[in-house]
């Protein structure tokens, strides 16, 4: 376990240059979820469409590691339909816990590799959250459940 | 005892950290404990525990006499005349919300207000807030100058006939600003508005002289000035001792119990229900000690060094962003490296053995105001040295080379 294992140049680039990161012009889903512990704070936007999400993006403040998931999140979902996009969440939530990759079916081989990035997370126990905040937040949106949610409440 | 071999004195400092020495820069969190502290707890627990101000049988009439020679060291240490009595609570975040409260349940009515500043902790706002919750008051903030400076001159025209009480840090846990208490006590006692210091981050750093300062609460805890977690402190002038309703209710905190009434203990046992922590106090005397023997004054200075030769030398590197200098600044101050995030540098610089904290400090209204949505925090104790400094120098270049890929 290293630092070079945790900040890899995958992570850094979407890290440092996030892709996604603006409003939405047109949306009608979307959650902020926060950490109160370090003050990191995602919003994310959703158009969906006939159960399909059409588009996705984020607005937010947080560390590389909470940046770089959030922007690698909204490549990955973007396209994807509500149902496998679920799926996917749970998939990278356990993932990040447990760092074993048994595949999930709505995941392509491009896909897979780039949630890998995130593999060495589950050494830093104190960062989990920064890379779960987008995904819980993502899920609750889909769901459209809340506009606003405390990681802390949620696993 | 000199500073050359105090990392000798605390025993955690043998230990590594991931393979590297301990550069412990979180005493604002919490300071480490000296053997001589250590070793208090473990003696009154092997050799002289019975509980305080109970039994009458020779272990309890010792326990209680040390319980009772911790508090009058105390008192000289903070320089409380006869005005003044200090109440041992869990923690200083417990003795600010006792001062809230019985000071807020017989002062405060609706529409009163409470000044506090844009620089406290958390412990020195929820507590008053409770107040506008339960209440109807009104929170007020002295604001402070983009340095971290508290701007005094605007104190006076935030006074009302309504101000109740005015709050305010002894030392910001974040930009290290000293705050001018003689001129807030000054301003306040023109008004006759009472004045509560939140003294966490001064009691073991600052000079107090509450004599002097003639404040009417000064707030404090024991894990910040080299005691044991578990017990904080509130000095407060008798006057408001005798004035307020008890905290808590139980044993220990009474006169007389019947079924139709109760009377209150007197004086310091009025608010202390309960079986207090009283290993932890025992100890504490320990690191009254232990400050006492290095010299307030002389810490003060090594402190102030310090944050001296890590500002200088931080200046040389032009990605580093000090979160404000203020004029008068304790051994505290916050940063940010550019483009990286306080807990990319907090995990980062942990790899290296050294320990910082990042985040908002439990200050948001304060990051708020100063436009940052999180800090690296440094802060010393009497064990810090250059070398530590040299540390983190080199560790904040090792964040740059990872992020500089």
């Amino acid at each position: 376990m290293n630092t070079k294992d945790l900040y890899q140049e995958f992570i850094l680039d979407h890290g440092t240059n996030p892709r996604n990161k603006f409003k939405l012009a047109v949306f009608n889903r979307n959650t902020v979820g926060f950490n109160r512990l370090c003050g990191d704070s995602v919003h994310i936007f959703i158009n969906c469409n006939n159960q399909n999400i059409d588009e996705i993006s984020f607005l937010g403040e947080g560390c590389a590691i909470c940046i770089a998931a959030t922007s690698v999140m909204t490549e990955i979902l973007k396209g994807k339909s509500e149902q496998d996009s679920l799926g996917i969440i749970r998939f990278f939530l356990n993932f990040v816990k447990k760092s074993n990759i048994e595949n999930s079916s709505a995941l392509n081989v491009l896909d897979s590799n780039k949630l890998k990035a995130f593999q060495s997370i589950a050494n830093f126990p104190m960062r989990i959250k920064c890379a779960t905040l987008p995904w819980l937040t993502a899920e609750i949106a889909i769901q459209n459940k809340v506009k606003e949610i405390n990681i802390e409440d949620y696993n | 005892m000199t500073f050359k071999n105090i990392k000798d004195e605390f025993p955690i400092f043998k230990n590594k950290v991931k393979g590297k020495n301990l550069v412990y820069l979180d005493s604002a969190n919490s300071s480490q404990k000296p053997k001589s502290v250590i070793n208090a707890v473990s003696q009154f627990y092997s050799n002289e525990f019975a509980n305080v101000g109970r039994g009458i049988y020779t272990l309890a009439i010792n326990a209680s006499e040390k319980y009772e020679n911790t508090r009058t060291n105390i008192k000289k240490f903070i320089g409380a005349n006869s005005n003044y009595e200090i109440i041992f609570t869990k923690n200083a975040t417990e003795s600010l919300n006792l001062v809230a409260s019985c000071f807020g349940s017989k002062f405060i009515k609706k529409d009163d207000e409470i000044i506090i500043t844009e620089l406290e902790h958390h412990a020195n706002y929820v507590p008053w807030h409770f107040l506008r919750k339960k209440i109807g008051a009104v929170i007020k903030f002295l604001p402070i100058d983009l340095n971290g400076n508290l701007k005094i001159e605007e104190l006076e025209s935030l006074i009302t006939s309504k101000t109740k009480i005015i709050s305010v840090t002894h030392m910001s846990n974040v930009t290290g600003t000293i705050s001018p208490l003689e001129q807030i006590v000054s301003i306040a006692k023109k008004h006759n508005i009472p004045v509560c210091v939140d003294g966490t981050q001064g009691a073991a750093h600052l000079d107090v002289d509450l004599e002097k300062l003639d404040c009417d609460f000064y707030v404090f805890s024991g894990h910040k000035m080299y005691g044991p977690t578990g017990v904080g402190l509130l000095a407060l002038k008798y006057k408001w001792l005798e004035s307020f309703e008890p905290f808590l209710g139980g044993g220990g905190m009474i006169d007389y119990v019947s079924k139709k009434d109760i009377a209150y203990a007197k004086g310091v046992w009025k608010m202390e229900a309960g079986t207090m922590p009283t290993a932890e106090v025992i100890a504490l005397n320990e690191s009254v000690n232990f400050i006492n023997k290095l010299g307030k004054d002389k810490i003060i200075s090594h402190e102030a060094n310090l944050t001296k030769y890590a500002l200088e030398k931080l200046k040389n590197n032009n990605s580093v962003k000090i979160v404000a200098q203020p004029n008068q600044q304790g051994g505290v101050f916050s940063f940010n490296i550019d483009k990286i995030h306080s807990h990319d540098v907090s995990t980062i610089l942990d790899q290296e053995g050294i320990a910082v904290r990042g985040g908002h400090h439990c200050c948001q209204v304060l990051h708020e105001v100063l436009k940052i949505n999180s800090s690296v925090r440094v802060s010393f104790g009497v064990y810090n040295t250059e070398e530590d400094i040299d540390l983190l120098c080199e560790g904040i270049k090792k964040c740059q080379k990872i992020f500089q890929k």
